[in-house]
């Protein structure tokens, strides 16, 4: 199952044989199969870059930088034995470098402005009430996501939001577990802190 | 195991995340069972879990088509690198460590003509190192006739500074050819190209991340 157009996984894309044939293929210069890598993984692209930098406009762009670079180096990549997302890790770590590159580029510090018009709110069905209140909530959640220091958000994010595994995190990110962990309990403390009023509000 | 906060604040996370083994999964699920602090910290890491799901994804400008088509536009510029372009890179960027090596190697050459040189006018060793300097090592004769040329005009439009131009036109004769390589020429040279891959490399990241975003 691929990613729908509203941006949610409905499903993890695994290294199954059609991802290690488009993978092989593109490496042949099969541009069309490349292709077909990115419609695949767009999603869960933008999403890093986006939860990284807070600004979707930037992370689609960067996302197709992501993407063109991936393209050129494609032929340093191999499929590991028992590794079943591979592709998707050696992409996110593409993502998440084009992130920070983003952000050291930036001239503002790591905190993007968030427009709350902007922040699309889950169930629009809501009371008016409701709604203001989830979008406060969501920005709130995304400000104080973007407030953490860049190594433990990108922890965070691959964690909590694609799902990724403590040995997949670090690989990605080429640190040892033991770092991924303290870095995810760091941002936990972090959010639990700046979070505190949504969090009693839901307990 | 769990012996002080911050391993058990890790054990608990750890469990939440669901990354411990069977074993040590059953230890952390009996442990929870008398402490009610670390019932308290998986509550709160649930609590979190639920909360950080509430920011949305990125809400998307482009549809699916539409971005693999803007991707695959900027793909017909590029192809996959080829191992001849692989190796052209990766000696590119060996140019550096390439020019400074030769610079050493003739920089540290020089320093053992010279320490010989010396030692040969102190007397020392001349049987043996004396046959193993290139007899007749004569200095670049053009620049003497050039410092010469140079001495004379500057004799007519400064005459004070002559005699300071014969001088150093005549100790620069004096020099051998491997001495003007060694301390004129090819760091002149390196210096140029390494300049001049500096500058490039600049200009190749530059492009690469795009100035002026």
């Amino acid at each position: 199952m691929l990613p729908d157009e509203t941006g949610v996984a409905t499903s993890p894309v695994r290294d199954d044989q059609n991802v290690q044939d488009l993978v092989h293929r593109a490496q042949a210069g099969d541009r069309q199969a490349f292709g077909s890598l990115v419609c695949q993984y767009r999603t869960g692209v933008v999403n890093v870059v986006y939860r990284m930098c807070g600004d979707a406009a930037l992370a689609e762009d960067a996302a197709q930088d992501c993407f063109i670079r991936a393209w050129e180096h494609l032929h340093r990549f191999q499929f590991q034995p028992g590794s079943t997302h591979g592709f998707r890790n050696w992409l996110y770590r593409i993502a998440t470098n084009c992130a920070l590159n983003l952000l050291r580029q930036a001239k503002t510090p790591h905190i993007a402005t968030i427009d709350l018009a902007n922040v699309p709110v889950p169930d629009p069905h809501r009371s008016p009430e409701g709604r203001i209140e989830a979008e406060e909530r969501a920005a709130a959640v995304t400000q104080a996501v973007l407030a953490l220091p860049d190594a433990s958000r990108v922890a965070l994010i691959l964690r909590e939001y694609e799902g990724l595994s403590y040995k997949e995190i670090a690989q990605t990110l080429d640190i040892p577990i033991g770092t991924v962990m303290s870095r995810l309990n760091y941002a936990r403390s972090q959010l639990r802190e700046s979070l505190a009023s949504y969090l009693e509000a839901e307990g | 195991m769990i012996n002080n906060d911050r391993h058990t604040h890790i054990q608990v996370q750890a469990y939440h995340d669901g990354e411990l083994s069977s074993a040590q999964t059953a230890r952390v699920e009996a442990h929870l069972a008398t402490c009610a602090r670390c019932r308290d910290e998986l509550a709160a890491l649930r609590s979190l879990a639920s909360l950080l799901e509430t920011a949305p994804p990125a809400p998307l400008r482009l549809g699916q088509d539409r971005f693999a088509a803007q991707v695959a536009l900027q793909l017909h510029r590029r192809s996959p690198s080829t191992p001849t372009q692989q190796v052209l890179r990766t000696g590119w960027r060996l140019i550096p460590a390439i020019l400074v090596g030769v610079w050493l190697f003739f920089q540290t050459a020089f320093l053992l003509t010279s320490v010989i040189t010396v030692l040969l006018a102190l007397g020392i060793g001349v049987e043996t190192l004396g046959a193993a300097l290139p007899a007749g090592a004569t200095g670049l004769r053009w620049v003497g006739e050039l410092g010469s040329v140079l001495s004379a005009i500057v004799g007519r439009l400064a005459p004070q500074a002559a005699p300071v131009m014969q001088v150093i036109s005549n100790r620069l004769a004096r020099l051998s050819l491997f001495a003007w390589a060694a301390n004129f020429i090819l760091p002149l040279g390196i210096g140029l190209f390494l300049w001049s891959w500096l500058a490039g490399w600049m200009a190749s990241q530059r492009q690469r991340f795009g100035a002026g975003n």
